[in-house]
């Protein structure tokens, strides 16, 4: 007998079973599938359970594996290992989907996706699953800045602000140091060592203020009395110019001026010539300004152009008043000449 | 009587004297506070011994709660001091059961470590409504400064110049690429098991085109020229965002989730490389804590991408029943993904 046994163990396929155990055996699938089929909400545990139990069933004995011959057993037989592989994957789904542990990898997929390494696939794209991995562009740089505010939106972190920059609070705001105030009191220690070298203004006193006053005061009297000396009038060009010396021309032209303010000379312009003539006077009296006389002011332009065109139109050849020495003003402790 | 009024009047001045100089020190630990946090370097207690108690050192406490008062008023921040993260990790799991069922709270062990640093004191609700988008500001950002982008026209660095009308202007102050993937390190390490081993975490960060020497992003105002992954890792450790641990160092090295690429080398003598892990580090538990964090990966996870209506921009979960409960699964996800004591609040 168990050579039988063994014998038909390795027998494929015997369409000539017993018809009783064939039909035990179909009821017995029947009883698996429909327990299968029936209970959607098998735990994984019962799944397996069952599937150790067909496996048992297939076991008993090795008769009833070895039994499977018939076509209509086999084709229970591939049904019901469907139907276990179908339970099994959705189980696995469940577990994905958040009722149970946490799957970095597709976290980091999906942060790939966000930030734009990937274009995200829509659930109406679900067809495309298998373009899927084409579409993701490994050269494309990924947007940080978007996951970054996500983050901050929960996070207590405080702006890093350069606040030294900000004008309104320069003063109160900036970091408390104590070396920076080491540095201040060093810079002033140098100072103070080159202080003998260090050049001052040149100060002026009265004194020297004084001193100029005289020298003026001095050629205007000079002027007067060269004036003077001359009868009648005279062309104040001839009279100030000094044809080898614009500046003493103009120094002239100066002290003359006071002369005028004065009073003691007087400005005309000659009525048959044209000529701009001058000639000393008598001052006038509080009397006369009272009664009415009044004092001009005269605006003359005296430049260089104009110095060489007197001297060419009125043929100044010699200055009626002597060139004065270089004036030695001493201001402070330089001379300025 | 005449003393006596002298002596109330001197005790006036004197009180006015220290309330004065109260004042003035509390100011000035403000001001190193900010002028600190601008390097996001702690603020040792030493520091402010020296800088600003001087020679009235006992005065820490008032100097301290009078600091705190002028910068949440004036800044809606607050000064807090770091904890060591060594306490945290030695809850094995049994005691965190044990703790919660029996209502006891963690005894508040000396955890502090005399570094400082400024954090937010506005309400979460508040900093993440700041945070989203608005159309209208953006509108009118974009009106004001027409020529904002010509400023950088000849660098066509984007980084620092888009705006989504967020109340807080985060491109403008801070980095906003260098903190997003700083959190997403910080996230990492929590969904791992609160460690990752450096192996596991570089070949992440080379998925997320971040290889060791490739370049941190950073915007053309930055301070610094540029920066590589490695430089930040160190960057962060230095800052207190992060801590290094060579395997087989404290307890038992390794990761608490089994993963498949993981190589556990132990640190050697026969010249084999060392493996490193990474930690959360004292200033990431103050900033942010792991309860937000897993509250940004979950609300994070729970976006569906190229769904109609979803804001691009948007920085949280959108309100509907469907997703908070997809939000709320993915949480104990993380929860239980964490392993270990339950998820700790900002501290």
């Amino acid at each position: 007998m168990s050579d039988d046994e063994s014998a038909r163990e390795h027998v494929e396929y015997d369409p000539d079973q017993d018809p009783e155990e064939a039909r035990s055996i179909r009821r017995q699938f029947r009883h698996l599938e429909q327990q299968l089929t029936d209970s959607q909400d098998l735990t994984t545990e019962e799944v397996a359970e069952k599937l150790r139990s067909a496996n048992k069933l297939f076991k008993h004995g090795k008769l009833i594996f070895a039994a499977v011959q018939a076509i209509n057993e086999a084709t229970k037989d591939s049904n019901l290992l469907v139907r276990f592989s179908e339970i099994s994957a959705a189980k696995a789904r469940a577990m994905k989907s958040g009722s149970g542990a946490f799957d970095v990898d597709d976290f980091v997929a999906r942060l790939i996706t966000y930030m734009g390494g990937r274009k995200p696939v829509s659930p109406a794209d679900d067809e495309d699953e298998d373009e899927e991995e084409s579409e993701y562009h490994a050269g494309a740089p990924l947007d940080w800045e978007r996951i970054g505010r996500r983050a901050l939106a929960k996070s207590r972190r405080v702006p890093a602000m350069d606040f030294i920059r900000c004008g309104l609070h320069v003063r109160r705001l900036g970091p408390l140091s104590i070396e920076a105030k080491k540095r201040a009191v060093a810079k002033r220690a140098v100072l103070e060592k080159n202080k003998d070298d260090m050049k001052k203004p040149q100060e002026i006193t009265e004194e020297d203020i004084t001193r100029s006053e005289n020298e003026t005061t001095k050629n205007v009297a000079t002027v007067e009395k060269i004036l003077g000396a001359i009868e009648g009038q005279v062309n104040l060009f001839k009279f100030v110019i000094n044809p080898n010396d614009f500046g003493q021309s103009v120094e002239n032209l100066f002290y003359l001026s006071f002369l005028i303010r004065d009073g003691k000379c007087a400005f005309e312009i000659e009525s048959e010539t044209g000529e701009p003539v001058i000639m000393l006077c008598e001052q006038p009296t509080q009397e006369d300004y009272d009664d009415g006389l009044l004092k001009h002011q005269m605006v003359l332009e005296f430049d260089l152009e104009t110095w060489q065109r007197a001297i060419e139109v009125f043929d100044i050849k010699e200055a009626m008043i002597p060139p004065r020495a270089k004036s030695e003003m001493r201001i402070g402790q330089k001379w300025y000449g | 009587m005449e003393n006596e009024r002298e002596g109330g009047e001197q005790q006036e001045i004197a009180v006015e004297k220290a309330q004065q100089d109260l004042e003035r020190k509390a100011r000035d630990l403000v001001r190193l506070a900010l002028f600190h946090e601008q390097r996001r370097t702690p603020l040792k207690r030493d520091e402010i011994s020296k800088k600003v108690l001087g020679s009235s050192s006992r005065s820490f406490n008032v100097v301290f709660a009078a600091a705190n008062a002028i910068l949440q008023k004036t800044f809606g921040m607050e000064l807090v001091e770091l904890h060591s993260t060594t306490a945290d990790k030695e809850i094995s799991e049994k005691d965190a059961e044990m703790l919660k069922t029996a209502g006891v709270k963690k005894k508040a062990t000396s955890t502090g470590t005399k570094n400082y640093i400024l954090r937010s004191q506005l309400d979460p609700a508040i900093i993440e409504k700041a945070l989203s988008p608005d159309a209208e500001i953006r509108e009118l950002e974009q009106s004001e400064h027409p020529d904002a982008n010509e400023e950088f026209a000849e660098d066509d660095n984007p980084i620092g110049t888009r705006s989504t009308g967020s109340i807080f202007a985060w491109h403008n102050a801070d980095q906003l690429p260098s903190v997003g993937i700083l959190y997403v390190i910080l996230a990492l390490i929590l969904v791992e098991g609160r460690v990752i081993n450096d192996n596991d975490l570089r070949n992440i960060l080379k998925r997320l085109q971040l290889p060791p020497n490739g370049p941190v992003p950073l915007s053309s105002k930055s301070s610094t020229q540029s920066l590589t992954i490695d430089a930040y890792l160190s960057q962060l450790t230095r800052q207190g965002y992060l801590e290094k641990h060579r395997v087989g160092n404290t307890r038992a090295g390794g990761t608490k989730r089994g993963r498949p690429s993981q190589h556990a080398n132990a640190a050697n003598d026969d010249g084999t490389l060392a493996a490193y892990e990474w930690h959360w580090g004292p200033r990431a538990m103050a900033e942010v804590g792991e309860r937000a964090v897993a509250e940004f990966v979950a609300e994070f996870m729970a976006v569906r991408l190229g769904e109609e209506g979803v804001d691009e921009d948007a920085v949280g979960a959108p309100d509907d029943e469907g997703t908070r409960k997809r939000v709320q699964g993915i949480f104990k996800g993380i929860e239980r993904a964490a392993s270990g004591a339950p998820l700790a609040d900002v501290r």
